[in-house]
């Protein structure tokens, strides 16, 4: 093949363009991106679940609306 | 001449004799020196810098880099425990192959030209703040949480036309100078007092100093001390009373177990990002957010830039752009701006809002309970060391907790000296910034730490101070 003259530009500048839904459009209940370790059995013997000892004023009484995705995609 | 230090620099164009030349001859000049003529000869450096000779090539640099790095002993090398404001969290590998794309990492604050989803990144980011703290506005965040602290200070001097905001006692004393330094001379500084038994803010000591020139009242949970302070309400209306504002600084860590500071009154919440999928890094893993109700007031005391979403004149598109841009000083006021905003942390915007993504409601439930039991642990085994008190103060902590080893007979410095030889970085040494306490440390507990780690903190401690 012949090299290719750069005297003139083949196309025109073009932005870049999306199409894309928000993160929010893609949750699905009960999917998870990524799981966070449990504690050790014996912790939770020795402990209980952690979460009861926090002041009643202080509960988040319910979770956060954050989407729940996986990483793969849709 | 060519340009200084190097013939042919690889990270320099047009470093060719014969190309600089043909440039200079262009512009009508003679020499690089040219450029720069409109600088006065008294202000031009005559002499050469006093540095080592250069690497000449990037494997001799990259060498000689990691021979020094390598004398590091990093968090991956011992067990770590220290936290105050930069804590050892899980960083999912999605969070670094995100922000490390080009789009992001070199274009993260660019123009509309190299925009390739960077808007509708950073709105995303703010929705997912928003709805974990449950407000309505998130800015493109500053540079931490301290900045972000003394920011949401200004904007409530703003809003009230008060000079003077009353800060928590127990606030990190590196912040509360940086607050103080940002503030000044717009907002005076005055620390309320904390309860010695419980850490909580001290009502009483509130209600004294609330006047009619308080400005705003700032508080954290968890606090700095890792205490949880659940009188929150109480202060909120408190400061409403006296028409001041409620500040509450957080740790979005904390926020799938905790209510958050809308819960119980606050007006600006402000925080930091790092715990959100960003590693700890010496000087540039912080990030801090600011957060308002969607009220005119607030939203234009903002000098971040803040994004919003509607509709194009395409069917069926979205549009992401900035909000209110004229109240920036990168808008038309510049220099008359309220604040300055730079480009800041925006990177580590987009990192959160991958993490947060990632966690979902779920994951940050789960995350917070880890915590909170892993914590709640290492204080009981810790108090069973001779001389030691797991928890210097009796109320209920997340993640963080003063150590008190003040009947003990030795120091938090000697302890953490012998710490260090077993492995381990002991909790931050609070006898300079709290010398009330005397000797206690600040340690911190996260998701990352097995039980194992927390039994040989245990047995080393167990070690040095019994002997």
């Amino acid at each position: 093949m012949k090299r290719i003259k750069r005297d003139y530009k083949v196309r025109n500048f073009h932005q870049a363009k999306w199409d894309e839904p928000i993160i929010f459009e893609l949750s699905n209940k009960g999917e998870r991106g990524i799981l966070v370790p449990k504690v050790e059995k014996e912790i939770a013997d020795a402990i209980g679940d952690g979460v009861s000892k926090i002041p009643e004023s202080m509960k988040r009484e319910t979770l956060p609306n954050l989407p729940e995705i996986n990483q793969k995609g849709y | 001449m060519t340009i200084g230090g190097f013939k042919n620099h690889p990270y320099i164009p047009n470093s060719v004799e014969e190309v600089q030349k043909e440039m200079l001859k262009e512009l009508g000049l003679d020499s690089l020196e040219d450029l720069h003529a409109e600088i006065p000869e008294e202000l031009k450096l005559k002499s050469k810098l006093n540095l080592p000779e250069p690497f000449k090539s990037e494997y001799e640099l990259r060498r000689n880099l990691e021979q020094t790095l390598e004398k590091n002993k990093t968090c991956k090398d011992y067990i770590n425990f220290l936290g105050a404001g930069c804590w050892q969290h899980y960083v999912p590998a999605i969070c670094d192959e995100i922000n490390g794309r080009s789009e992001f990492l070199t274009a993260y604050a660019g123009e509309a030209y190299n925009d390739h989803g960077r808007f509708q990144a950073l709105f995303e980011y703010e929705s997912l703040v928003a709805e974990l703290i449950d407000m309505d506005v998130v800015n493109v965040p500053t540079y931490d949480w301290a900045q972000a602290a003394a920011t949401s200070i200004r904007m409530a001097a703003r809003i009230t036309n008060r000079k003077e905001a009353l800060v928590v006692g127990t606030i990190d004393r590196e912040k509360l100078l940086i607050i103080k330094n940002y503030c000044d001379p717009a907002v005076n500084i005055r620390l309320i007092n904390y309860d010695k038994e419980t850490g909580k803010m001290d009502l009483e000591d509130l209600k004294a100093k609330l006047s009619e020139n308080t400005a705003a009242v700032y508080f954290e949970n968890p606090s700095f001390l890792g205490f949880i302070e659940d009188q929150g309400q109480e202060i909120s209306d408190m400061a409403h009373n006296a028409g001041a504002i409620s500040i509450v600084g957080v740790d979005p860590s904390s926020l799938g177990v905790l209510a958050p500071p809308s819960h119980y009154g606050a007006d600006i919440i402000c925080g930091d990002l790092q715990p959100l999928g960003i590693h700890m890094n010496y000087g540039g893993g912080q990030s801090g957010f600011i957060s308002t109700r969607d009220e005119e007031k607030f939203v234009m005391e903002f000098p971040s830039r803040l994004f919003g979403v509607a509709p194009t004149v395409k069917e069926g598109e979205y549009g992401f752009g900035d909000i209110a841009y004229d109240r920036t000083s990168f808008g038309n006021l510049r220099e008359k701006g309220k604040e300055f905003v730079g480009t800041h942390t925006s990177l580590w915007a987009i990192t959160a809002g991958v993490y947060l993504s990632l966690m979902g409601p779920k994951g940050m439930y789960e995350l917070g309970q880890n915590i909170m039991q892993k914590s709640q642990y290492a204080i009981q085994e810790l108090g069973k060391i001779k001389g030691v008190k797991g928890s210097r103060f009796n109320s209920i902590n997340f993640k963080e907790f003063v150590v008190d080893f003040n009947d003990t007979g030795k120091t938090v410095e000697e302890i953490n000296k012998e710490l260090l030889k077993r492995g381990i970085f002991g909790g931050k040494d609070l006898s300079k910034d709290f010398p009330e306490l005397g000797q206690c440390g600040l340690y911190c507990v996260t998701e990352i730490h097995l039980k194992e780690d927390i039994d040989k903190l245990v047995n080393s401690l167990r070690e040095i101070i019994e002997g």
